[in-house]
């Protein structure tokens, strides 16, 4: 028989409760399991990651034969772009200070948009951080550092 | 009688103070201005702007949160009606008559008549909750492990009954954010799980990161998928008081949607958009003329803003009395509680009546100043409108960027966040939803420590749950919930209802 995937959406979705399935019953051998009287710390993950494994396989199995026939259309620019800025500002901002941080955020994700205009970022980013610093540096005291040290 | 009024009293005596009265206005004016933000749905909002009350003492805090809250609701509903796009799915029904009627060139009194709808259903709801919250702590107060664990339970099947998609994939979710709230260390026998011996993570997720990640950095992401241009209603917006006979037409809509929304905000997991998709399709059933709905018609509008606003602010029992969020956004106040050092449960009214009683007298006050105050401001609001997106989102990020830094001052978290970003973008291509992870994530801790606790008393006889009356109920009604869940008429129903987005 040949088997053909109806369902993108719930091909993956269960493949992936699959794994963290798996993967949480394998980690929790590494804690005591315990009894039912006295759980130890292994019990309930070992118990969640058994009911998410049966999930994830019925969602798999589905995605052979019922539900609506779906795919999966990514568009990578988003998602690459946003998430790499969010990144770099987390990377940056202990070393490098608030201002290169959200330099380097706002630049990579406005790159993320359709629209990206260059002039339009720096503006965005000029008016971004002389807001974000009166307001978190100087005003909340958010503990940061504002400049690289030099 | 009495004691309702020396509690509101209390509240009255709480709130106005010029400090805790600013906190209560910077709160509501925020929300709206972060809400109104398209593409930003109230729980970002509340999630973004959680920082900012970090360094206050808890009642200024939690006031200020509350008055996002609904500053944030507030700020949906302009947005829904103007630009047509919902922040959170308790606005899709705003969108339809709400819309229609900016597009006729009535968007004055369409966002005029939602503010006073909702307005009124926050004063009706406030007096619900001062009614209603202190006997209901007073049976909760006597639950003990069994009956909470059994209530938890309950919570987490409605929420898995009343998400938008497939209930497998609900459950699915459910129980994963169960497993990731596991993460951390093991209050009971001290070990550390989930941690792969990162110190950070020992010390668990930090919910503002699982709802900033999944909601926040997901949802921009999602937006810049879609390549669209809006067409806003911003020009139009004069006159917000509605005339006579608008209020005329919608009166007696508001209070059947005020009703509507109070007894549903209290039931765990139905929330906000239940009873507005409820009081909309009332609404339709007993016009007198129903195919004016969709076209502009002004009951169509106040009814489910109304209906909206109530269960927003009843959702508020089942979270302060029982610990019990009703929604994702109530979810999300709830961690908030917790960050301020607060135990949610029965106990709050009695060990903190002045938090409780000032918390819901500010409910009040917030939203007599969104009527009066913001009101006349909607033109600011509107002109927020016809920021592009593309400058939005990435100062929606840096906030949220720096607002997660702010919590441990740890930039680690800001790259726990990139992954459940990643995490909540994928959920979202799959079509596995958002909410029910992120109420199990928070419910999961208490959860465990609760199943444990019943069964370490009755020596681990699993029949505690149905032997203690109220456990029992609420394991009943959990398996009501699943029956109707799988029978084909309500399925068919719920399908209706759920996809309209």
């Amino acid at each position: 028989m040949h088997l053909r995937i109806r369902s993108q959406k719930d091909f993956y979705a269960g493949l992936m409760f699959i794994g963290f399935g798996i993967f949480a019953v394998y980690e929790s051998r590494k804690y005591d399991f315990g009894a039912l009287e006295r759980m130890g710390p292994g019990y309930f993950p070992t118990i969640l990651g058994i009911m998410l494994l049966t999930i994830g396989t019925a969602i798999f199995l589905r995605s052979f034969s019922a539900g609506a026939i779906s795919k999966i259309v990514i568009d990578l620019r988003p998602i690459v772009l946003v998430l790499s800025g969010v990144a770099a500002f987390g990377l940056l901002l202990n070393t490098a200070g608030l201002v290169v941080a959200t330099f380097a955020l706002v630049l990579l994700s406005c790159l993320g948009s359709w629209e990206f205009r260059l002039r339009d970022s720096l503006i965005l980013f000029l008016i971004l951080i002389v807001f974000c610093s009166a307001v978190f540096y100087y005003g909340l005291e958010v503990s940061m550092r504002l400049w690289p040290e030099f | 009688m009495v004691e309702l009024l020396d509690h509101l009293a209390l509240g009255f005596s709480v709130v106005l103070t010029p400090e805790t009265l600013l906190y209560c206005f910077l709160g509501v004016t925020l929300g709206t201005l972060v809400g109104v933000l398209p593409g930003v749905g109230p729980l970002a909002t509340i999630a973004v702007l959680l920082p900012f009350t970090f360094n206050l003492p808890t009642i200024p805090a939690l006031i200020m949160l509350a008055g996002i809250y609904y500053g944030s609701q507030y700020g949906g509903s302009t947005t829904a009606i103007l630009l047509k796009v919902p922040g959170e799915s308790s606005a899709v029904v705003a969108c339809l008559d709400g819309h229609e009627m900016a597009r006729q060139g009535r968007a004055g009194p369409a966002l005029g008549i939602a503010a006073l709808g909702s307005f009124f259903a926050g004063t009706v709801a406030t007096v619900v909750i001062a009614l209603f919250a202190p006997p209901l702590a007073a049976v909760a107060l006597e639950f003990g492990a069994p009956e909470f664990f059994s209530l938890m339970v309950l919570g987490l099947i409605s929420a898995i009954v009343l998400a938008h998609g497939d209930m497998l994939k609900a459950v699915a979710m459910v129980i994963l954010g169960l497993i990731a709230s596991l993460v951390g260390i093991d209050t009971n026998s001290g070990e550390t799980r989930f941690a792969f011996g990162s110190l950070q993570l020992a010390e668990g997720l930090s919910f503002v990161i699982v709802a900033l990640g999944m909601f926040g950095f997901a949802e921009v992401i999602v937006n810049l998928e879609r390549h669209e241009t809006r067409e806003p209603f911003t020009d139009k917006v004069r006159n917000i008081l509605p005339s006579w006979n608008d209020i005329k037409q919608a009166w007696k809509a508001v209070v059947r949607g005020t009703v509507l929304g109070a007894f549903f905000g209290v039931l765990p997991g139905t929330g906000a958009t239940i009873s507005a998709f409820a009081s909309y399709s009332l609404e339709k059933k007993i016009a007198k003329d129903p195919s004016r709905f969709g076209k502009g018609a002004i009951e169509g509008l106040a009814g489910p803003e109304s209906a909206n606003n109530s269960a927003a602010q009843t959702a508020f029992i089942p979270m302060l009395t029982l610990g019990l969020p009703a929604s994702a956004t109530m979810a999300v106040m709830l961690g908030a509680l917790t960050l301020q050092g607060i135990n949610p449960g029965p106990q709050v009214m009695t060990s903190n009546p002045d938090l409780f009683w000032g918390l819901i007298v500010s409910m009040w006050i917030g939203n007599l100043m969104l009527v009066v105050l913001n009101l006349p401001m909607i033109g600011i609001w509107v002109r927020l409108l016809t920021v592009p997106y593309r400058y939005l989102y990435p100062a929606v990020l840096v906030f949220a960027c720096i607002g997660i830094y702010s919590v441990n001052n740890a930039t680690f978290d800001i790259l726990v966040t990139v992954g459940f970003a990643l995490f909540g973008y994928l959920c979202a291509k799959l079509e596995c939803e958002a909410a029910p992870f992120l109420l199990a994530f928070i419910l999961g801790t208490p959860m465990e420590e609760h199943f444990r606790r019943a069964l370490l008393i009755s020596h681990g006889d699993l029949t505690t749950f149905i032997r203690q009356p109220i456990s029992a109920g609420f394991l009943a009604a959990s398996v009501v919930l699943l029956l109707f869940m799988i029978a084909p008429a309500f399925r068919k129903t719920r399908e209706e209802v759920m996809i309209e987005d």
